[in-house]
């Protein structure tokens, strides 16, 4: 019995705590979406964010995107040859990436290395009274810290994701007419006949809700994460890793709203 | 009534627990308009959590804090141009240089100065706590502890305030450089005319910086009085305290 007991209220307790980080997630998600919309704004900040989520994101993204391009090529024509479908390589590569692959390799490159940085940034802050120094510079921390990372990854990751589209695609072409004999005339008219605007849309709007995943965890991860050099730690991981898992999550989500009545 | 009118501060009756640590049972006081306060006691008392109260960083379970007449329990409330703040390790901006972190209040808000005037201003304040213009340009992993500890005097007087909050101002300095920042705040203090409150366990910063003192001690405040009394007061807790002695009525876990 009591076993028993000492279970149900194991069970209990992680309940209750799992509800109580969804609600302080939901009011800090809220406060966020307030400051957005009332001054003063910080444009250094918002600058700042811009190039560190963005810019510095580039080699990282792009690298990626171009060899997913790549072994993605080799595949659809290894998978396409036993259906004698090979002629679908440029087609198949340019949805996949820009569908799928492009949004989700960028958004979880990007986890890794700008939702850690945001996570590590805030948390030592935290740690050294940073933040608390903000309250009393008469500056609110989530207008200064959140609300300019969150509008900055937001706003860069589609144009990461873009760029991610078009390196993938192009990895996919050197791939075809190098090792695949497509003639490169017929690889650019393939891929361009059957790629609608709708699919490279729905690839930027993932980008974007990916990239507000991303501030929005890595933000909250820092504010949240507890004194000392393992709280710091603690707060880089869980970004990182939350923010991967949500990705992914909502990636199928938006799929599903996207393309299931398709 | 008519004290807390007068007063810059009060506490009254302030409760504040942490899980099962009970660290405020039942705090009151007040600091008079230009008064300079200090909180004594051990490492862990909650001498932190009192002035992190007071600004509104914790929230309290029981009691009320009034700042310039003004009940701090909603954040929104408290005139945060009023008050400046120097943090025990100086809780300097990393990403900013020395300057903007002096500025930074000033550089912001609606009363906002540009840039350059800012940074004129800041430079004064930086010359005030004896920091030339060599300093202005770096960042605050350039700085040793004393500096880090003027640039934060220098930004927590940046905007005039008229209450200043100093926490544990001495720690991590030699003895020298101790005295220098214990004087430097007696001067600014005095120069100001601000209220000011300091917690230390600093016995030499206390004569030097407070016209009255508090002794915390599990939770409550058990000597309360002129600092130039600190010698003369026959409290068995305080005469643990200054003379550092292990027993006494203070028993305290290391």
């Amino acid at each position: 019995m009591n076993i028993a007991l000492r279970i149900l209220a194991r069970i209990g307790r992680s309940v209750l705590a799992i509800c109580g980080e969804t609600g302080r997630f939901i009011i800090f998600f809220a406060a966020t979406i307030s400051h957005l919309f009332r001054p003063p704004f910080y444009g250094r900040e918002f600058a700042m964010a811009l190039m560190s989520i963005g810019y510095m994101s580039l080699p990282v993204v792009g690298l990626t995107a171009l060899f997913a391009g790549a072994a993605l090529a080799l595949q659809i024509y290894a998978g396409g040859s036993r259906l004698s479908a090979e002629a679908t390589v440029p087609t198949v590569v340019a949805i996949g990436m820009v569908r799928e692959l492009g949004p989700v390799l960028c958004g979880l490159m990007v986890a890794g290395r700008a939702a850690s940085a945001i996570a590590a940034e805030i948390a030592t802050m935290k740690v050294t009274e940073q933040i608390d120094a903000l309250v009393t510079l008469s500056t609110h921390p989530t207008k200064f810290l959140v609300t300019p990372r969150v509008l900055a990854a937001t706003l860069v990751l589609p144009i990461l994701t873009g760029i991610g589209d078009i390196l993938g695609i192009l990895g996919g072409f050197l791939v075809g007419t190098t090792r695949l004999n497509f003639s490169p005339n017929t690889y650019v008219r393939t891929t361009m006949q059957f790629l609608e605007s709708s699919d490279v849309i729905s690839g930027l709007v993932k980008g974007a809700v990916f990239g507000a995943i991303i501030a929005l965890i890595g933000c909250y991860s820092g504010i949240r994460s507890t004194r000392g050099a393992k709280g710091v730690g603690q707060a880089t991981t869980r970004a990182v890793a939350v923010s991967s898992a949500l990705i992914i999550a909502s990636n199928y989500l938006l799929t599903e709203l996207f393309f299931s009545a398709a | 009534m008519t004290m807390l009118n007068e007063a810059a501060i009060q506490l009254e009756d302030v409760h504040k627990a942490f899980g099962d640590n009970q660290v405020l049972r039942g705090i009151s006081f007040s600091v008079q308009p230009g008064e300079s306060f200090a909180l004594i006691g051990g490492s862990g008392v909650g001498k932190s959590v009192i002035i992190k109260s007071i600004l509104g960083l914790i929230p309290l379970d029981r009691g009320r804090i009034i700042v310039n007449g003004q009940d701090n329990r909603d954040r929104k409330e408290i005139d945060y141009s009023r008050i400046g703040m120097l943090f025990q390790e100086g809780a300097l901006f990393d990403s900013m240089p020395v300057w903007q972190n002096v500025a930074f209040r000033l550089m912001r808000g609606k009363n906002r100065l540009s840039p350059d005037e800012a940074k004129t201003l800041a430079i004064t304040k930086l010359k005030r706590v004896g920091l030339g213009s060599e300093v202005t340009e770096k960042y605050p992993s350039e700085l040793s502890g004393g500096m880090k500890k003027r640039v934060g005097l220098a930004r927590a007087i940046a905007s005039d305030p008229e209450i200043i909050f100093f926490d544990e101002p001495t720690t991590g300095l030699d003895p020298i450089r101790a005295t220098i920042i214990n004087n430097l705040i007696r001067g600014i203090v005095d120069e100001s005319k601000a209220t000011a409150v300091t917690i230390t366990h600093d016995m030499e910063s206390v004569r030097v910086i407070s016209d009255r003192a508090a002794l915390l001690h599990d939770g409550k405040i058990v000597w309360l009085s002129e600092s130039k009394n600190l010698q003369d007061s026959d409290n068995p807790y305080l005469a643990q305290f200054v003379e550092g002695a292990a027993a006494g009525p203070m028993d305290i876990a290391v």
